[in-house]
């Protein structure tokens, strides 16, 4: 009856059965706790009942599907995890985190999840001190190590880019010691998320942003933190950012031991933020006082030259000034007497022409030679005889005297 | 001009026409008397002007001594 076969009912399990099954075979193949490796994600706070919750993650290859496990961690087995943990003050169980836990796979509520007693801190921390060498490599065979310590901290740093969880103790403290000095800072803020899943890439942004906001410094901090909560401060391309940042960055990353590989690609890093501030603080102030003692040595100095100019030039003027002058009274002196000399002598050689002219007009004067008896004769027409041919006989003369004249008549020659 | 206001050079100048003239043996002889007796009046100016300028530059040199 192949008519009725095609309708004899396969064997149908219901559900319960299935689930059954399934959650037996699932017990079977891992009948023991199985360690497993993942990366943390979307780790919740302990719910009402103390439970924790949070999914175990692996990319498959870079860009293909996420293997995904859900992991349950109760109330009794957290707090056995958390007392374990004491003994590893850098681990905290954080989003991101590579962790290896131990467990038992279980088949609950139709999926397959992880009921977790346990966690290696060991792994994770080896592995995140492995990923901090890497980078550090990395970093060191492009040349990025030193590059921000390279670029020259200003003398006066006032304009200041701040890179932190804006609202947080880390931004208050940090602010808090800027504005405490009295210095006139202007602070940028550039918010960001400073852990958890995205961090770095946040912090990569804020200080992309704060490139073309005219900083003379950035300041990048964040408060305390377990070393696993600070694992974006160990990302590689927040690191390459800060070395290529066109300003000096300062980290101020609160930890106590080792330093994050941001701390090694800082232009310096301090303990705290408020420290990280203070530094800056402390730069502008020594900057200040420098000035300061530099324009009152310059003003004492400038003053000491002024005194010691005038000192000296009324010293050379003391010494010259008598020469100078003794010199010039005596080239007056000598100008005066020249003067005096050539006058004199010009008057004497006028004196002595006149006494020539003089003498030669006495010799003239005809009346001394009348006193003396001698006479002029002219003829009577007035022609002077000076030559007896000058008067012929009869010829009628008029003889002048000193006083009055005398007529005669020249007689024959015998 | 009187012989106040005459200068130096004027005064000398004529003084020495006139005493060149005197050498001319055709002078006349009342001409003579005034030539003699003007040139004596321009020997005394003469006189008094050099004097008297001596007088000025003694002063003078004399002030520029003082302090």
């Amino acid at each position: 009856m192949a008519q009725a076969a095609l309708f004899e009912p396969e064997q149908t399990l219901g559900v319960g059965e299935l689930v059954a099954r399934v959650t037996r075979a699932v017990a079977a193949a891992f009948p023991a706790e199985v360690w497993v490796r993942g990366e943390v994600h979307g780790l919740k706070q302990p719910n009402a009942s103390g439970h924790v919750y949070f999914e175990l993650c692996e990319r498959n290859n870079r860009r293909g599907p996420t293997s995904t496990l859900n992991v349950a961690l109760f109330r009794l087995e957290h707090q056995r995890v958390l007392k374990a943990l004491r003994e590893y003050p850098d681990f905290r169980l954080a989003d991101g985190l590579e962790v290896r836990v131990r467990g038992r796979i279980q088949f609950a509520y139709g999926r397959v999840s992880l009921v977790m007693s346990a966690i290696d801190p060991v792994h994770t921390l080896g592995r995140l001190a492995a990923d901090r060498q890497r980078v550090l490599r990395a970093l060191a065979d492009d040349g990025l190590l030193d590059a921000n310590r390279a670029v020259a901290l200003p003398l006066l740093p006032l304009r200041i880019g701040l890179v932190t969880s804006h609202g947080s103790a880390a931004f208050e403290d940090a602010v808090q010691e800027l504005t405490a000095s009295g210095i006139g800072f202007q602070v940028r803020v550039a918010d960001a998320r400073v852990q958890g899943a995205g961090a770095d890439l946040s912090m990569v942004r804020a200080l992309t942003a704060l490139r073309t906001q005219d900083c003379d410094v950035v300041l990048l901090v964040r408060g305390g933190g377990s070393r696993t909560d600070l694992v974006a401060f160990d990302s590689e391309r927040l690191a390459r950012a800060i070395a290529t940042m066109p300003v000096p960055v300062l980290t101020g990353v609160g930890h106590e031991i080792d330093s994050c590989v941001v701390d090694e690609v800082a232009h310096a890093s301090y303990k705290t933020p408020t420290a990280c501030a203070a530094a800056v603080v402390e730069r502008v102030r020594t900057t200040t006082a420098r000035t300061e003692a530099a324009w009152a040595r310059a003003a004492h100095v400038a003053t000491d030259r002024l005194r010691r100019a005038d000192q000296r030039l009324d010293a050379v003027a003391a010494r010259v000034s008598p020469t100078v002058v003794r010199s010039a009274e005596r080239a007056l002196d000598e100008h005066a007497r020249h003067v005096r000399r050539a006058a004199l002598v010009a008057l004497d050689r006028q004196h002595a022409r006149t006494d020539l002219l003089a003498a030669r007009t006495t010799a003239a004067d005809p009346a001394r030679l009348f006193a003396r008896g001698w006479s002029i004769t002219h003829t009577a027409d007035g022609r002077l005889v000076r030559f007896p041919a000058d008067a012929p006989p009869g010829t009628e003369l008029v003889t002048t005297l000193e006083s009055g004249l005398v007529r005669s008549e020249v007689l024959p020659d015998d | 001009m009187t012989d106040d206001e005459i200068t130096y050079a004027d005064a000398m100048a004529e003084l020495e026409a006139i005493v060149a003239g005197l050498d001319d043996a055709d002078v006349d002889v009342d001409l003579l008397a005034a030539r003699v007796a003007r040139a004596a009046e321009l020997i005394t100016v003469c006189r008094e002007r050099i004097a008297r300028t001596r007088l000025e530059v003694e002063r003078i040199v004399a002030e520029l001594d003082e302090p």
